[in-house]
């Protein structure tokens, strides 16, 4: 059931009523009877790969959670009669028998995730290595099914994990309250990847109707809706006719695909979680924000604090923080400490740290080498970045007024999105080689006339639908920057004459000019593939 | 209550009601008028225009709405006929037209043009949406919506039109302004009226196929139409119309005339008898044998009133003065446009 | 400042080597507007070779007879060219004219592998491989992208050969 279909509005409408008319207490059961509803909707054989992850992590959680409980009462006990060592060696052997529980759990889902997601790309570059090495025989890639959103409740679940090995928080008890934890619908299909510690206890309290709540969240529904329906579903059809024949589609094509795919990818992911988020908090339910007026950032790390931001943490907390602190790691920085100088010694731990979590964020995405290079090209650009802080401070000291001064701010901001633009690329054009041949097509063919020749007319978008599109694209970000102070709904909500107009006004024009329906091929969140 | 509230409340309310009413001139504005161009697409809904009652109705696709010429029943027998037909519309858009037909009215037979019994499965968007578009409200535009949609479809776009035309905004023309709240007549009682002359000069191909048997689906609608002109006490008379393509199978017309006889019910291949009827295929033909021209479609209404009359005993209404009064007037409508033609006679 | 340059210099070395290890790639891919063409489901007109999906060529020569047909109530028309043995089927909006379906009508023309109306089944499984799906009146062979072959068979015998835009 796609965000952008009928049926979905129907089911969300229908849960939203229910919601409310349902005891406090009963109100998280519904929601887990239609998140499972959900589920089962879009493939019955996807739920059991979900009631894998759900009942094996509760397990896990719970199997800790008693090894804890039996920890502290030992420890109680032997209060009086154990001497502080060895109430201190008593606990690191539980600690590290809860390690193991959590390293279960961990291989097991993370294996089926790799099992499902990677093994036909992990299939296929064996045989490109095989082929290499002169092998006539290759293996077959098999076909596995794909559990929609198994990235997004995977790492959630993990992340639930990790924090009950860590004490964040302590494992829940009830079986069917963890389930919708992992099973809550609105966030399955594109995240965001909430921690148990934030969206537990929301799941399972009852909401009493509240008309802002309501008022606001439908309201941040209707922005998504316009955003994925008017934008990013418009922008979307030149660029599938652009990918339909990436290479003959050139230089000046090439730019063209870099903005349109930003504006749309944009548009969608966003569009997209302002559904989610909306439609949560529509039942009382405050989800955590994944975006935060990305195309502001000033830098590539600002810039990966401000988009997908639940992602990205989840890796800081989960990934890099870890690997570099762990043991192996202090060694090794140790090492290089002693063996190249305190410069390089010291870096040394943290960018392997870095590449490996972008290794991994590359991969997340997608099993294809296109994903890697894109992580680690956006790895590069942060590393790089981070090596010229010197020379950056060196600059501004020479031009002190610049870092003050908004047109800086704005050159940089639109240096960042264009290169986050371009690497970006890497995930549609989907093969390597190609994609880099394009990127210098940008610089040897000079077809820019074709923007004033009607030749962009050709791309499946009429003259009215681009300056629809460009207007609407400008009205997207005007509407967010607006916002930066104080949320658009807020001010709103003190003109209610103003605010209803604005509501009848936005879901005529997605009516009108979203891109729905026949003739405009309505398509899946790009986020859904993850 | 407090101000704020009722203040919140009223503007939700002005705000809905707004909705609504743009809501409705934006469908009026968007949808599809089919004046200019395509009139096919304004038959279906002309019939609610009608005033008086009809003998015989006519469901099928272009091969009744072209084919038959109700003017010339009525010129020449006194026969008060109706013709509802649609672009390739599927057996069980005839039928459930016919169903919401026969609510209204009770007319003596029934006419069935056997042609779509070769689609067991729907077909186009563009063709549905020529024949649902145009019915009012009822279980009967349910029905046809239910069994018509293609896999792209979805039922909410009949209910809802502008889902379906919103993307029209970019091409809407002077048409969707005109005819914004009104329609002009482009049928008579159904028939389309076309005055050109193109002569057959080749046959079709005749290419073999996999499977003769006329589907499933389309025997069980036929079973329906049979029992609801029984239920009605109707007589259902089954016909091919005299068209050289689509190409009409031995192997189809066999398998019906087998069901009318098991059924006690009439077929007419008018195609295998179109020489005794006397339609002259240099001349009688808009497009070289697909359909009829005017010349060609009285030539089968003088020869079908012909078989209503003598047996299938339907008679002359000429003495009823309303109905006189009335056709008169259709009549001298349809003299006038004929008369703008040039006659290949 | 020297140390800065050396790192990013080194960095700039692993963009370039991981750019070189994924380069060595496969050249850029033909690019084709139409249906793939695929030889063994082709069928040779007035020296002309014809698939389905491709253009009508304009320079044809004469049909043997020639028929059209507009569909009802929608633009464009649908043409049968009968060339000898080879009926020709096009679709024509207007702007272009493309070939849906090919179709041998006799035994005056035969498939690339010399299979032709009255052939026996086996000859047909025998010049053209295992077909795609199978039945007693029908083989059919995918024969190119979004294009099937149809041989259809009464008593074991071919009856007709035609290859059109299908699944």
């Amino acid at each position: 059931m796609l965000f952008t279909s009928y049926e979905f509005l129907l089911f969300a409408a229908l849960l939203l009523v229910g919601y409310y008319l349902f005891p406090r207490a009963w109100q998280w059961r519904l929601l887990l009877v239609a998140s499972l509803v959900f589920y089962w909707l879009a493939g019955p054989r996807y739920l059991i790969f979900l009631l894998l992850t759900a009942s094996s992590t509760y397990a896990v959680g719970r199997w800790m959670d008693a090894n804890l409980r039996a920890q502290e009462t030992t420890l109680t006990e032997q209060r009086q009669a154990w001497e502080k060592e060895q109430r201190k060696s008593f606990k690191a052997r539980e600690k590290k028998k809860r390690f193991r529980m959590l390293l279960l759990g961990l291989i097991f889902n993370f294996g089926m995730l790799a099992v499902l997601k990677y093994t036909g790309f992990a299939v296929h570059n064996v045989n490109r290595l095989l082929h290499a090495f002169g092998a006539e025989n290759t293996l077959n890639i098999p076909s596995l099914l794909l559990p929609m959103g198994i990235s997004f409740y995977t790492f959630q679940s993990m992340s639930y994990l990790i924090d009950v090995y860590r004490e964040k928080v302590s494992a829940e008890r009830h079986p069917l309250k963890f389930l919708l934890f992992v099973s809550y619908f609105p966030q399955l299909v594109q995240g965001p990847i909430s921690r148990y510690a934030d969206l537990g206890p929301q799941l399972t309290a009852g909401h009493a109707f509240s008309s802002r709540n309501v008022r606001w969240g439908l309201e941040r529904v209707l922005w998504g809706y316009f955003k994925k329906l008017v934008i990013a579903d418009r922008a979307l059809i030149v660029i599938k006719a652009l990918l339909d024949e990436p290479a003959s589609y050139r230089g000046m094509y090439v730019l063209m695909m870099i903005l349109l795919y930003t504006v749309q990818i944009y548009a969608d992911f966003t569009g997209g979680i302002d559904i989610t988020v909306g439609l949560s908090e529509a039942m009382g339910i405050r989800l955590t924000e994944n975006f935060n007026r990305p195309f502001l950032s000033r830098s590539t790390k600002e810039y990966w604090n401000r988009w997908h931001i639940t992602m990205g943490t989840w890796f800081t907390d989960y990934v890099f923080y870890p690997l570099s602190v762990c043991k192996p790691m202090q060694r090794l920085s140790k090492f290089s400490r002693q063996h190249f100088g305190n410069a390089v010694g010291k870096r040394i731990p943290v960018y392997l740290a870095t590449v490996a979590t972008w290794f991994l964020t590359g991969l997340w995405h997608g099993a294809g080498w296109n994903f890697i290079v894109w992580g680690l090209l956006n790895c590069l650009v942060i590393l790089v970045s981070q090596e010229c802080v010197p020379l950056y401070t060196r600059f501004y000291r020479r031009f002190p007024r610049l870092n003050e001064s908004a047109v800086w701010h704005g050159v940089q901001a639109a240096r960042t999105v264009l290169l986050m633009g371009v690497i970006r690329t890497l995930d549609c054009y989907r093969d390597v080689p190609l994609t880099f041949r394009l990127w210098g097509s940008m610089f040897t063919t000079f077809n820019y006339g074709d923007l004033f020749n009607g030749a962009v007319l050709d791309l499946g978008l009429g003259r009215a639908d681009w300056i629809l599109l460009l207007i609407a694209t400008a009205v997207m970000f005007a509407v967010s920057l607006w916002g930066i102070r104080e949320p658009v709904r807020a001010k709103l909500d003190r003109h209610p004459t103003a605010e209803a107009s604005a509501v009848a006004l936005v879901f005529l024009l997605i009516m009108i000019f979203g891109a729905y329906g026949i003739g405009f091929d309505a398509s899946q969140f790009i986020y859904n593939q993850f | 209550m407090e101000v704020a509230v009722k203040k919140r409340i009223l503007s939700g309310v002005c705000a809905t009601v707004a909705v609504i009413v743009i809501w409705q001139l934006l469908t009026a504005l968007m949808t599809p008028k089919y004046m200019t161009s395509i009139p096919e697409g304004a038959l279906i809904a002309e019939y609610y225009e009608e005033t008086s009652p009809h003998q015989v109705l006519f469901v099928g696709d272009c091969e009744v709405y072209e084919n038959f010429s109700p003017i010339t029943l009525w010129e020449e027998y006194g026969i008060t006929s109706y013709i509802r037909g649609s672009a390739q519309q599927l057996i069980w858009q005839s039928y459930y037209l016919l169903d919401e037909m026969l609510r209204r009215e009770s007319p003596e037979a029934v006419v069935f043009n056997v042609l779509s019994v070769k689609y067991g499965t729907p077909q186009n968007e563009a063709y549905n949406r020529m024949s649902i578009d145009g019915m009012r409200w009822s279980s009967s535009k349910w029905g046809a919506v239910q069994a018509s949609m293609t896999e792209e479809e979805d039922a909410i776009t009949y209910l809802f039109p502008l889902l379906r035309y919103h993307s029209r905004w970019n091409e809407l023309s002077g048409e969707d302004i005109t005819y914004l709240f009104r329609r002009d007549r482009v049928g008579y009682n159904g028939y389309l009226m076309q005055t050109g002359v193109r002569p057959v000069t080749s046959q079709p191909p005749w290419v073999p196929l996999e499977d003769y048997t006329v589907p499933q689906t389309c025997m069980d609608y036929l079973d329906k139409m049979r029992e609801i002109c029984e239920h009605y006490g109707v007589e259902l008379i089954l016909i091919k119309a005299p068209s050289i393509y689509p190409l009409w199978y031995e192997e189809w017309d066999a398998q019906i005339a087998a069901y009318a006889e098991a059924h006690g019910l009439a077929y007419y291949n008018f195609l295998a008898m179109s020489e005794e009827i006397g339609i002259d295929w240099e001349r009688d033909t808009y497009d070289a044998g697909l359909h009829l021209n005017v010349w060609g479609a009285e030539k089968l209404s003088t020869y079908f009133g012909k078989l209503l009359t003598e047996k299938h005993g339907l008679t002359s209404q000429k003495n009823d003065a309303v109905l006189s009064g009335i056709w008169a007037e259709k009549c001298a409508a349809y003299a006038a446009e004929k008369a703008n033609a040039v006659s290949p006679y | 400042m020297k140390k800065y340059v050396k790192t990013v210099t080194a960095m700039l070395a692993v963009l370039m080597l991981m750019t070189s290890m994924f380069a060595c790639g496969s050249g850029e891919a033909e690019v084709t507007h139409e249906t793939q063409r695929v030889e063994e489901w082709s069928l040779n007109v007035n020296g002309k070779e014809l698939y389905v999906g491709m253009d009508m060529p304009k320079d044809l020569g004469e049909p043997t007879s020639y028929f059209e047909a507009a569909s009802c109530a929608i633009q464009g028309l649908d043409k049968d060219y009968t060339y000898g043995s080879i009926l020709v089927k096009t679709e024509d909006d207007g702007k272009t004219e493309r070939i849906v379906g090919l179709t041998i009508l006799d035994d005056g023309a035969a498939t690339t592998m010399g299979v032709t109306i009255g052939d026996s089944r086996d000859k047909v499984v025998g010049a053209h491989s295992t077909p795609k799906s199978e039945s007693e009146t029908a083989l059919v062979y995918a024969a190119g992208v979004g294009v099937i072959a149809k041989f259809l068979l009464r008593d074991g015998v071919v009856t007709s050969i035609t290859y059109t835009l299908g699944e």
